[in-house]
């Protein structure tokens, strides 16, 4: 039976509210390591991505490059491409190789935010299967 | 064998109970297999409840555990009974699958990324042994800053005494001199100057000997 994105899923998941500043997304991304995170409202909606990307453009946007402009609130993609907790692993695999993304949100039927599939996650899922499967 | 599975963040602990047999292996085994297909290649093992388990499952299980490293993963015994530990020890060569009391402290090693200890990839006597002798070394390393600090201790409050002792005899001498100067101030004329100076340094020279000669050599 053909995995689906609930089976391989990250459900430890980082998140940021529209609201945060981006001083505090600057900290996230760089001490987690990671190229962006979610953003989501208080009910765990998803409402878009904020990602290194967004930072960097937010930052050589600014008229003020002092620190004054760590205490704004941050711009973030609001047009994403999610898979449900249903979407099987091909299709995932499709989704990443014609779209490019760099990660993939996860969503239950009511639209909430419940996992996350990165490139990263993708690889191991590949290397395993292969491995197991020789 | 009764198997069950819950996830913490991205650990997956397999709660293991009863005897894990060659039949009963392939049960544990497909589960394995379907976690690391998935991706989730960070995996507890917990066989507190395990009486018996059989070598090939060990020893399949530990190749397992080297295929979850290739993607920096683990698979991590816990629980395990003193004569199970003993067991796994023996038909597990040095470095794989790690072996850890209980499945807390699996899940606080596995989600720290804590690399095992030397320990756990030594048989059980062995490691037993090999701690205790680091606790004995530690033990004498610390007696041995004990007794230095002693003898630093004892060193400085001798020197202390000495010179309370010389601090008393430079100020009686002062005293001694002081009278002198007092008494011989008058030095009537200038003819028996010399002869009253001479006096003083005979007078002077009685007082000081004894002093010089206590003091400690060198100074």
């Amino acid at each position: 039976m053909e995995p689906t994105a609930r089976d391989i899923m990250s459900t430890d998941l980082l998140t940021v509210e529209a609201t945060t500043s981006l001083e505090d997304v600057v900290k996230l991304i760089v001490s987690e390591r990671v190229t962006g995170v979610p953003v989501v409202d208080s009910e765990g909606h998803m409402v878009g991505v904020c990602s290194d990307y967004d930072v960097i453009r937010q930052f050589s946007k600014s008229k003020r490059k002092e620190g004054e402009i760590f205490r704004n609130q941050i711009h973030y993609s609001k047009k994403v491409e999610t898979v449900s907790t249903e979407t099987l692993l091909s299709e995932i695999a499709e989704k990443f190789v014609t779209m490019k993304y760099r990660r993939l949100p996860v969503l239950d039927q009511e639209g909430r935010l419940v996992g996350i599939i990165t490139r990263r996650d993708m690889m191991k899922v590949l290397f395993y299967q292969a491995k197991l499967n020789q | 064998m009764k198997l069950k599975m819950n996830q913490q963040k991205d650990v997956c602990t397999l709660n293991i109970a009863g005897s894990v047999d060659a039949k009963s292996y392939t049960v544990l085994r497909a589960g394995l297999t379907q976690l690391l297909k998935t991706g989730k290649n960070r995996i507890i093992i917990d066989m507190a409840e395990v009486d018996a388990i059989d070598p090939t499952a060990i020893k399949d299980m530990c190749q397992l555990d080297s295929l979850a490293r290739e993607l920096a993963g683990q698979i991590v015994l816990s629980g395990l009974s003193p004569i199970l530990r003993k067991h796994v020890s023996t038909l597990n060569p040095p470095p794989t699958i790690q072996i850890l009391a209980h499945s807390d402290e699996a899940l606080r090693v596995i989600l720290s990324g804590q690399k095992p200890a030397a320990e756990a990839m030594l048989p059980a006597d062995i490691a037993t042994e090999l701690k205790s002798l680091r606790l004995r070394v530690r033990e004498v390393d610390e007696l041995r800053r004990r007794v230095l600090e002693v003898e630093n201790q004892t060193d400085s409050s001798k020197m202390r005494e000495e010179n309370a002792l010389l601090k008393g005899q430079v100020e009686k001498l002062e005293g001694h001199v002081m009278n002198l100067l007092l008494a011989n101030r008058d030095a009537g004329s200038v003819i028996d100057w010399k002869e009253r100076y001479k006096l003083l340094e005979d007078q002077i020279a009685d007082l000081v000997g004894p002093v010089a000669g206590s003091a400690p050599a060198g100074k």
